[in-house]
């Protein structure tokens, strides 16, 4: 069944042809909304059939694998095909299942769009077969494409109601920022293709256990400096820092967007390329510092953001950039276990999150978006009271916010704990992770406060201003309940079968990890045991308690916290750390002064130039016509002179330089 | 006789001594000069029953006296009223 | 009997003279007849060289094409000098003075 992947992104890829081709009046329901569902389901079916190979075993990669000849330049060819391994399992998982609940959810969720609601479904279809191109991706090139083509699609799909001015900005914006990223993974993947000469992830990853270096291809600082710009890519498509600013904005869109491609899929490609490069990333211990440290800061850095945040997505956006943060600083420190240790723990933890968090992050966005759609408003200041009236979006926000604040037994606890042990062990190594731990702790305990603020401020307490809310239709309504259900019991995936951390591990096994035979009790009873679990789970229930003060019981002051020093933080936060501003500033001083820099330059010394060669002729023919005396005597005497010159010349000099 | 003409003169001064340095650092051959009647000029010039002589030329050049004639007397006419 | 270097000197002279009186004259006319004396010096060499064509060139008779020539020079001095009178008179017509200095409306 593996060899059949590749049908996999043909599902929605059809499904995005006939919705935009098809005339009108076949589009049926929803205007192209059942071709979506079939197309997405169809997908998800095969994945899951993929993916039960995989778990049975099977994988697809290496020179197994089939492949098909892309792009011949004489002597040289490129090809493209499938790989299947473990790691594109979890991701086959993660985007089929949040897909094609996000396209069902969209049924309902775009029912009074109108006209545009036929592009909304082409380009989510687009998107989806893009993404399941990139997962199955076998070689950089290969993968690059389909890069290209997601952020594409979240620019074709941030920018969806283009009319409006902040949404088109916003698009614009996500795309120059993560074309930022871009660029750098193109340089990092010409590096690699200029030392290595392939792309294929078969060639790069080693035979064995004798890396590329070894292999004597590349010099060390060549791969250091490619991993990084690579990761560079990730930074742009996972909205790390610095180039975090897009993702908030990218609230723009719908919300079906947000949460398909802003939470549970686009920016997850970051990680799983940082995944992916594993085998050469463990290769460059000074690299897997570089992406521990960026998804540390990114980590703490969003969740202080999100504190001051009233906008409901932007919370929910902000969080998404921390959870990323938390996610590529596992892979970092997992890295340094496997170069260390040989257990291939971070790495396991970072993709456990992946997964836990695609879940209950797309379920938090479905439910803001059954509030906005309800309410009508995205501003938190603005809501209050809805948990009455929408009782089932209510409690499935609550699931959504236990599970992302890491309360047992929930899956955000055991993915989450397992990242922070693995930084945790990590320290032993290199003392930056105790600093990294303590920021991942930090923003365990910020994630918990803003998210219950924020269940709190909407669904809690009393309605702020006037509205009519009511609960969703079912067809929005039974994804967030299989969402929610998903959100419990993902985490429990670690004490299936095998267990998800072997399961993981197997991908990249060839590392050399020597695999923990842990009984899968014993995991259990290891986190249970570890006193550091019970710090982030106290500081996760202090966090929910401090929320509960401060926005539900009434009788707190809240504005204590815009006076004075708490005010200077609330206003540094409000601005986003000013981050953007700078931004714009470098922006407008540097390049624009850099562009009057060369305007000037083009209009004083090149076109001087060539002005000056006009100025030159015509003064040069203003001179030499004032020989035209008209002085009849003048000329003859000038000829008589010519004449008596040239006879002395040819009589006197010629025989002398002759006899020369 | 001012300073220009006198420069013109001093020019062509140079110039003839100049022709005469040149003429007289040659070597000429001895011999006497040679007899020509005018009927052998009117035999290069018409030609004889062995060669054509310079005829076509003579014609030509008629013509183009007659040319030049003519248009000297249509410049110097006066304008009529 | 006169050398052939003598005839060539004289002539050269006369060419010298003729080219004075180019340059130098203020009345057209006399311009006029400047260039006629530089052509009767032209004239005076192809004679020459015709005249002692047997002593140039040993192996040959004597050859009076040269002084068929001067005949074709005569008669071209003759119309340039009629043409160059009509100009003049014209140009009389129209400036009322026949200085060379005065005519020099053909400039910048």
């Amino acid at each position: 069944m593996l060899e059949y992947a590749w049908l996999i992104p043909v599902f929605p890829f059809a499904a995005f042809v006939l919705i935009g081709l098809l005339p009108k009046r076949t589009l049926f329901w929803e205007d192209g909304g059942g071709y979506a569902i079939a197309g997405a389901a169809g997908a998800f079916v095969l994945s899951m059939f993929v993916v039960w190979d995989v778990i049975n075993g099977q994988t697809l990669t290496g020179a197994d694998a089939p492949r098909t000849t892309w792009l011949v330049i004489g002597d040289f060819e490129v090809k493209f095909g499938i790989w299947i391994d473990q790691l594109t399992a979890v991701m086959l998982v993660v985007i089929s299942v949040v897909g094609t609940l996000v396209v069902v959810y969209s049924g309902g969720y775009m029912h009074e769009e109108g006209v545009g609601r036929r592009r909304y479904y082409a380009e989510i279809m687009l998107f989806i077969s893009v993404m399941y191109g990139l997962v199955i991706a076998d070689n950089f090139l290969q993968m690059f494409i389909f890069w290209e083509l997601v952020g594409l699609c979240s620019y074709l799909l941030i920018g969806f109601w283009y009319e409006k001015p902040s949404a088109a900005v916003a698009a614009k914006r996500a795309f120059i920022v993560t074309r930022v990223g871009d660029i750098m993974f193109m340089a990092g993947i010409i590096v690699l293709f200029k030392y290595v000469g392939v792309l294929d992830f078969s060639a790069l990853f080693g035979q064995g256990s004798q890396s590329i270096v070894e292999q004597g291809l590349i010099s060390q600082d060549m791969l250091t400096l490619s991993t990084v710009l690579i990761f560079g890519g990730a930074i742009g498509k996972s909205a790390q820092f610095p180039l975090h600013e897009w993702l908030p904005d990218a609230m723009e869109g719908p919300t079906t967007v947000s949460a398909l491609i802003h939470a549970a899929t686009m920016v997850k490609a970051g990680v799983y390329l940082t995944a992916r490069t594993y085998p050469l990333l463990v290769q460059t211990p000074e690299s897997l510092l570089f992406v521990a440290v960026i998804g540390g800061v990114t980590a703490l850095l969003a969740a202080t953001v999100a504190l001051a945040s009233n906008d409901i997505k932007r919370v929910l956006a902000y969080s998404t950039v921390s959870q990323l943060g938390y996610m590529i600083l596992g892979l970092g420190a997992g890295g340094y276990l496997v170069i260390h240790s040989q257990i291939g723990g971070g790495y396991a933890a970072a993709m456990f999150h992946l997964m836990n968090h695609g879940f209950f992050k797309a379920l938090l966005f479905l439910c803001a978006g059954s509030v906005i759609h309800a309410v009508g408003t995205n501003d938190l200041r603005l809501m209050g009271g809805i948990g009455k009236k929408m009782r089932i979006t209510s409690l499935m926000m609550l699931i959504g916010s236990l599970a992302i604040a890491g309360i047992p037994p929930l899956s955000g606890f055991w993915s989450k704990d397992e990242v922070l042990a693995s930084v945790f062990d990590a320290n032993e190594f290199d003392p930056v992770f105790a600093l990294l731990w303590t920021m991942g702790v930090a923003t365990a305990f910020l994630t918990a406060f803003y998210m219950f603020r924020m269940w709190f401020m909407t669904f809690a307490g009393e309605p702020r201003s006037d509205f009519h809310a009511h609960e969703s239709p079912r067809i929005m309504t039974v994804p967030l309940m299989i969402l929610a259900g998903l959100a419990v019991v993902s985490g429990f995936a670690l004490f299936v079968g095998d267990g998800f951390k072997h399961f993981i591990e197997l991908a990249i096994e060839p590392l050399g990890i020597v695999g923990e035979d842990e009984a899968l009790l014993d995991i259990a009873v290891t986190i249970l045991s570890d006193p550091l679990t019970y710090v982030t789970l106290v500081l996760a229930i202090v966090g929910i308690s401090l929320a509960y003060r401060i926005y539900y019981m009434p009788g707190f002051d809240r504005s204590v916290f815009v006076k004075g020093v708490p005010g200077a933080f609330h206003r540094a936060l409000d601005n986003r750390w000013y981050i953007s501003q700078f931004y714009d500033d470098f922006a407008y001083k540097v390049v624009y002064g850099f562009s009057l820099v060369a305007d000037a330059f083009d209009r004083y010394v090149i076109d001087g130039l060539v002005n000056g060669i006009a100025y030159l002729g015509a003064n040069m023919g203003n001179s030499i016509r004032k020989a035209q005396s008209g002085d009849v005597r003048r000329y003859t005497s000038l000829i008589v002179l010519g004449i008596i010159l040239l006879l002395v010349f040819m009589i006197y000099v010629v025989p002398w330089a002759r006899g020369l | 006789m001012n300073v220009a003409n006198a420069m013109r003169a001093l020019a062509m001064a140079v110039l003839a001594l100049l022709f005469i340095a040149v003429l007289t650092s040659l070597a000429w051959p001895e011999g006497p000069m040679d007899d020509t009647t005018n009927e052998d000029v009117a035999k290069t010039l018409f030609g004889t029953s062995n060669s054509t002589g310079y005829g076509l030329i003579v014609l030509f050049i008629g013509l183009l006296l007659l040319v030049a004639l003519l248009g000297g007397i249509f410049l110097a006419k006066e304008e009529r009223e | 009997m006169i050398e052939l270097e003598y005839w060539l000197i004289f002539s050269s002279l006369l060419f010298a003279i003729g080219a004075y009186g180019v340059l130098t004259r203020k009345n057209a006319i006399v311009v006029l007849m400047s260039i006629e004396v530089m052509l009767n010096a032209a004239n005076i060499n192809l004679v020459a060289f015709s005249s002692y064509y047997s002593s140039l060139h040993p192996d040959q008779g004597p050859d009076p094409s040269g002084q068929a020539f001067a005949l074709f020079s005569i008669a071209i001095a003759a119309a340039e000098v009629a043409v160059g009178l009509a100009i003049l008179l014209s140009v009389y017509r129209r400036y009322q003075t026949i200085d060379v200095d005065k005519i020099n409306i053909l400039r910048w």
